[in-house]
């Protein structure tokens, strides 16, 4: 078990995602930065869907109520367990009454806004439609469908592999992305993307895009240059999945996140590929970002690309864990 | 894994001046350590005339977990781990050992401080190889 000690979490349960239940106009949920979650299951040795926990509020702090291999992972949040110094990305043994505390994310090489708590075993809820991640507009998944709060004890299941104690080298450094010197996420224009005047998408392409604090799991509200169709623009309501970039009438667009709504009636500029979710996942507020326009060939690219820095972490996960073994 | 392939092994090992080899197959696990007889050169400046202000006797070295790339400062981070002099606790990270996507912790064996670092920042480490002179407190 371990236990809540923060008073506003403002954290969730979270596994890869609920991808069964779309058609059912049930979202996907699921960890804003996979990469975060898979590395620390991967160092644990959990099965690769196991759920953890996502922190986007900080300080937070859980106590482990026994012995348990856990990780942390994604933003930088100088970690601490019992007020000693944990490295970011990386996985440690906790001890009955030891508690986790992480701090402020920290602006380093690469700066994260969310930070991903693993367990060896998985935090052990109930799977409901196919999933453990915490769905919040329909209450379900997760701990009781709900952001978890002081007290709540989560239960922790029976550790199926060898964990490792080690750290994985941050994505933000593997996978670098920049545009002029500023982060960027590759983008496929969508279906109303012609629809724009060539000066609004011009800008779109070429001009920053900040993440303004209207933003969070369901979606990041953008604040940049105006975005004008040539004329106005009808849709109706359509699935929509995260990473789609929404143009409501204002012109300043949306991107749709893991707990967004899956249908929706705004015009589509673009969809910001699967490869690139887990960096705008990882973007604080008020970071300047650009969109890097790609085709379907580059976008299945980046796909391998980022599945291949996956099974990289796994392959030498398990030389060590196999030496360890040895 | 056949003898003369050892024997080749053992020959690369003194070559390259690596201590400790541990090799992993499948179905096999092989680990060869150079006899104490050979002198080291690494010893030769070690805990000598950079340490020369402790005394030897309670300078202990701290040794490599693993084979990787000797990492003072996490990737993330500008400061080091644990700079010469600084205190650290038993356990605490004070270097990282890369291989690849990944990196060992290198921990402190005790209390204490680095007297001295054994090897450069970025060079390729084997299992074994000496990496500090450590100085444990009480």
């Amino acid at each position: 078990m371990i236990e809540i000690l923060s008073q506003s979490a403002f954290a969730s349960v979270q596994d890869l995602g609920r991808f069964d239940a779309v058609r059912w106009g049930v979202g996907t949920a699921g960890a804003m930065d996979r990469l975060a979650l898979l590395a620390g299951n991967i160092l644990l040795g959990n099965a690769e869907d196991a759920a953890g926990v996502e922190v986007q509020v900080f300080p937070f702090e859980v106590r482990f109520d026994a012995d348990h291999a856990f990780a942390v992972t994604g933003a930088d949040c100088a970690a601490t367990l019992d007020g000693v110094p944990l490295l970011p990305w990386s996985s440690a043994r906790a001890c009955a009454g030891q508690v986790l505390r992480l701090g402020l994310p920290q602006a380093g090489r690469w700066r994260g806004a969310r930070a991903c708590l693993t367990i060896a075993g998985g935090v052990d809820v109930p799977v409901v439609l196919g999933s453990r991640s915490t769905q919040l507009r329909g209450a379900i998944g997760g701990h009781e469908g709900r952001m978890l709060r002081q007290g709540d004890r989560l239960a922790v299941g029976a550790a199926s592999g060898a964990a490792i104690v080690a750290g994985v080298v941050p994505p933000g450094l593997a996978l670098p992305l920049e545009a002029d010197g500023l982060p960027a996420v590759r983008v496929l224009p969508a279906s109303e993307h012609d629809a724009y005047t060539e000066r609004s998408l011009a800008r779109f392409w070429d001009e920053p895009w900040k993440i303004t604090p209207q933003s969070d799991r369901y979606g990041y509200r953008l604040a940049g240059p105006g975005l004008e169709p040539k004329a106005p623009i009808e849709v109706r309501s359509h699935g929509i999945v995260p990473g789609v970039i929404q143009v409501p009438h204002s012109g300043q667009p949306i991107v749709q996140m893991c707990d967004g709504q899956p249908t929706g009636g705004y015009p589509k500029i673009g969809t910001v590929i699967e490869a690139d979710l887990w960096r705008l996942g990882e973007m604080p507020i008020g970071t300047r970002f650009r969109f890097v326009r790609v085709e379907w060939d580059a976008a299945l690219a980046a796909r391998e690309a980022r599945d291949g820095w996956v099974a990289e972490v796994r392959r030498v996960a398990d030389l060590m864990r196999a030496r360890r073994a040895a | 894994m056949r003898p003369g392939e050892m024997a080749d092994l053992a020959a690369a090992m003194i070559a390259a001046g690596i201590a400790r080899l541990e090799l992993i197959g499948p179905d096999f696990r092989l680990a060869l350590a150079r006899g104490e007889a050979a002198p080291e050169e690494t010893d030769e400046t070690a805990g000598g005339t950079e340490a020369a202000a402790e005394t030897d006797a309670d300078v202990i070295p701290v040794t490599a977990p693993a084979l990787g790339m000797l990492l003072r400062a996490h990737p993330l981070h500008e400061r080091p781990l644990a700079g010469d002099g600084e205190a650290v606790v038993a356990g605490q990270a004070i270097a990282l050992l890369r291989i690849g996507a990944l990196m060992t912790p290198v921990a402190a064996p005790a209390n204490g401080v680095i007297v001295a670092a054994l090897a450069e920042e970025g060079a390729l480490v084997g299992y074994g190889d000496r990496l500090f002179d450590f100085l444990p407190h009480d």
